[in-house]
């Protein structure tokens, strides 16, 4: 980050527009402001915080121009504003800053609370946008925690090199080195990663595996079932075939050809009432699957009996819409015509009325409960005379069977006992096969039972397991969750103890010779250290920890000496924006400092009084100078211009 | 010298491309919000370690 322009338009005594240059030359890099006391030297290094952080402005009274504000009428509009212009990588940015207040009757200004604050980008080649997320971009060029360290008051930076600062010096490193963030990073992260691991506790269950095994069990009890089902089909058509062969050669055979077409009239019927008896069993098993609406009828009646009761009681609908009460009540004309007033009797009764009157909907959905109760007990009265029906119907159609079964028996018998030697031999033969016939179709009835409970079996469990896969899934991708959120803390962590320590090290030894170049007694301070515990310790010829004796001037020069070796190790490009940094500096230290200080940054802006830059301190700055201004305070207008002074 | 972002950047370079993901995203998140004293960081971290893992998970798939 390089500044390029200021522009401030009524900022405090800065009335008007007023615009000024820094300079970008890379030798002469330092731009001076010069200003009495009270001329406008916190005012303009508070307005480039404003702006590009909004902060830095507490203490310094209204932020409006008085003189701009002199001259507005009370209830109008007055504007403050500041941009200012800066290069950072390469793109040029454009932070504006602006506020609005009304002047009010007593002369003061009612601010605005919305304050408006863009960021324009313009790359290389030319394209300017607007940045989406303004804050986080300065966060990203210039962190609002770590401006302090880059645009600071000289006067006041002497805390770091105080015996008690070590909290704040481990606070400046962790802000410059970016760690603090490093360290959100890895907290944000374990946090996260504690949140996942308890959705992953609740989810885990090993659910799925157990339902794919019985899921595979079933399956392969159906292919022994399905198995065993074609073996009695094929075995049951082939008793079939025999009983069909027998029947035809009895058919040809004279001796029984009477019998056998009896047979074979009562086997016709047998057909015929075993496929009634078979619909009617699906018939049963059909009305069976409601029958439920048969066992909660007690629970229908008890919950009709209580919504009667209720009704009764007056507790739900009395029959009266509110709606129609009230538009008696809004039209004050009773139902039979008559008008009626407020006082009148007839009010007193409506509004009573509307009292116990209940919404539409709450009513609409007592009703509709209602009818639903009355229709599911209907449905069950309905259901129980079905089954009746259909279970008489079924006792009729067993008994014709048994008839017809002991009829044909009968034949059966007669055809055994014939005279006819081939005859009565097929007809033993055939009732061989029609016990191994009833047997192996009972066979078949019972596979096919165990056969659809194995398959509805295996419907159930693809359900579940459907259930338990999305519920896998979820648990693998909350694991997989976990497990980066985990690692990224855990590596941040192991990254972030070895980086902090390698620049607390680099920082100590840019510190010292930074300090080494400043101070003027430089021999007699043989180390400057930086120690695990962030303490800024300075060593003297001795031995001895030096710090306790330093002077207010020394503890300045040995905190700018720790701020500038920051800046350096951490490479941000960022200008080193100082309001009266050799204020409490000896002449030594001013020369020392003026001599060297263009070194320690990209881009130096000071602002200085006439008093503490002046003699051998400018002679040793003015080569690095590109840009210098006066700040002119006018007492007759309380107003600052800035004058350019030529370089 | 690299920058200090690169820097940073650079430390993990030897993590696995998921782990590189994640950390640069939330480091990203944190540096534009480190003038907040409590950011709202967990839907964010949550919403950059789904898509990640995700994505990882896809491209296993692609992968088998």
């Amino acid at each position: 980050m390089k500044l390029e322009r200021v522009l401030l338009y009524n900022f405090r005594q800065y009335f008007g527009e007023q615009k000024v240059r820094l300079s970008q030359d890379e030798q002469r890099n330092v731009t001076v402001f010069h200003g009495v006391n009270g001329a406008g030297k916190t005012s303009f290094f508070a307005a480039i915080n404003w702006c590009l952080y909004g902060e830095g402005v507490e203490g310094i009274g209204q932020i409006i121009s008085k003189e701009a504000v002199r001259r507005v009428e009370v209830g109008e509009e007055v504007i403050t504003k500041v941009v200012v212009t800066f290069i950072h990588e390469g793109q040029r940015y454009v932070a504006s800053r602006q506020l609005k207040g009304v002047k009010q009757p007593d002369g003061s200004i009612q601010e605005r609370p919305d304050i408006e604050f863009i960021l324009m980008r313009t790359s290389p080649s030319g394209a300017t946008s607007r940045v989406a997320n303004p804050i986080g971009m300065m966060n990203s060029i210039l962190p609002a925690n770590v401006r302090t360290y880059f645009f600071f008051d000289g006067e006041k930076i002497d805390n770091f090199a105080r015996p008690e600062a070590a909290e704040e010096v481990r606070d400046a490193v962790r802000r410059v080195l970016n760690l603090e963030v490093l360290d959100r990073a890895k907290q944000h992260l374990a946090s996260v990663a504690k949140e996942l691991r308890s959705d992953l506790r609740s989810l885990a269950s090993g659910e799925l595996k157990k339902l794919v095994d019985q899921d595979v069990q079933a399956r392969q009890r159906e292919a022994d079932l399905k198995k065993e089902q074609d073996n009695l089909r094929r075995e049951i058509a082939a008793i079939e075939r025999h009983i069909d062969e027998i029947n035809q050669k009895l058919r040809d055979l004279e001796a029984v050809q009477a019998l056998q077409r009896q047979y074979d009239l009562y086997s016709e019927q047998l057909r015929d009432r075993e496929g009634d008896q078979k619909g009617l069993i699906l018939r049963i098993r059909d009305l069976a699957s409601q029958g439920y609406i048969i066992l909660i009828s007690n629970a229908l009646a008890k919950a009709q009996a209580i919504l009667d009761e209720k009704r009764q009681r007056g507790e739900i609908p009395s029959n009266i819409r509110q709606q129609f009460v009230r538009d008696l009540l809004d039209c004050k004309i009773c139902i039979c015509g008559r008008p009626f007033s407020e006082n009148d009797d007839a009010y007193s009764h409506l509004l009573q009325l509307l009292k116990r009157a209940v919404p539409s909907a709450l009513e609409d959905d007592v009703l509709t409960t209602s009818g639903a109760l009355s229709s599911l007990r209907d449905r069950g009265q309905q259901l129980r005379q079905e089954l009746n029906t259909a279970m008489a119907e079924k006792v009729r159609i067993e008994d014709q069977l048994n008839r017809t079964y002991a009829a044909r028996d009968d034949i059966e018998q007669q055809m055994k006992g014939s005279q006819h030697g081939e005859a009565s031999a097929l007809a033993q033969r055939r009732d061989d096969y029609q016990t191994d016939l009833t047997k192996n179709r009972t066979e078949l009835v019972r596979v096919e039972m165990q056969l659809e409970e194995v398959r509805k079996q295996i419907t159930e469990l693809e359900k579940q397991i459907t259930l338990a896969r999305k519920s896998e899934r979820r648990e693998q991708l909350v694991g997989r969750k976990l497990d980066l959120a985990q690692r990224s803390s855990d590596f941040i962590a192991q990254v972030l103890e070895r980086f902090a320590e390698e620049k607390r090290q680099q920082i100590e030894a840019r510190s010292r010779s930074i300090f080494h170049a400043l101070a003027w007694k430089g021999e007699h301070f043989s180390d400057v250290r930086l120690t695990p515990a962030y303490q800024l310790e300075v060593i003297d010829r001795y031995g001895q920890s030096a710090r306790p004796e330093l002077s207010a001037g020394e503890r300045q020069v040995l905190s700018l000496s720790f701020i500038a070796a920051m800046a350096t190790v951490a490479e941000r490009e960022a200008p080193l924006v100082m309001d009266t940094p050799f204020g409490r500096l000896s002449s030594a230290h001013r020369e020392s400092i003026a001599a060297h200080i263009p070194d320690l940054a990209s881009q130096l802006v000071l602002f200085v009084t006439d008093e503490e830059l002046r003699d051998q301190a400018l002679a040793n700055l003015r080569p690095r100078i590109g840009a210098e201004y006066v700040l002119r305070f006018d007492s007759n207008t309380s107003c600052t211009t800035i004058d350019e002074v030529e370089v | 010298m690299p920058n200090l972002q690169q820097q940073i950047l650079a430390l993990f370079a030897e993590c696995d491309d998921d782990l590189r993901a994640v950390i640069v995203d939330v480091i990203r998140f944190e540096q534009e919000n480190i003038h907040l004293r409590e950011p709202r960081y967990k839907t964010l971290i949550m919403e950059i370690l789904d898509r990640v893992a995700r994505q990882s998970s896809e491209e296993e798939t692609h992968e088998a």
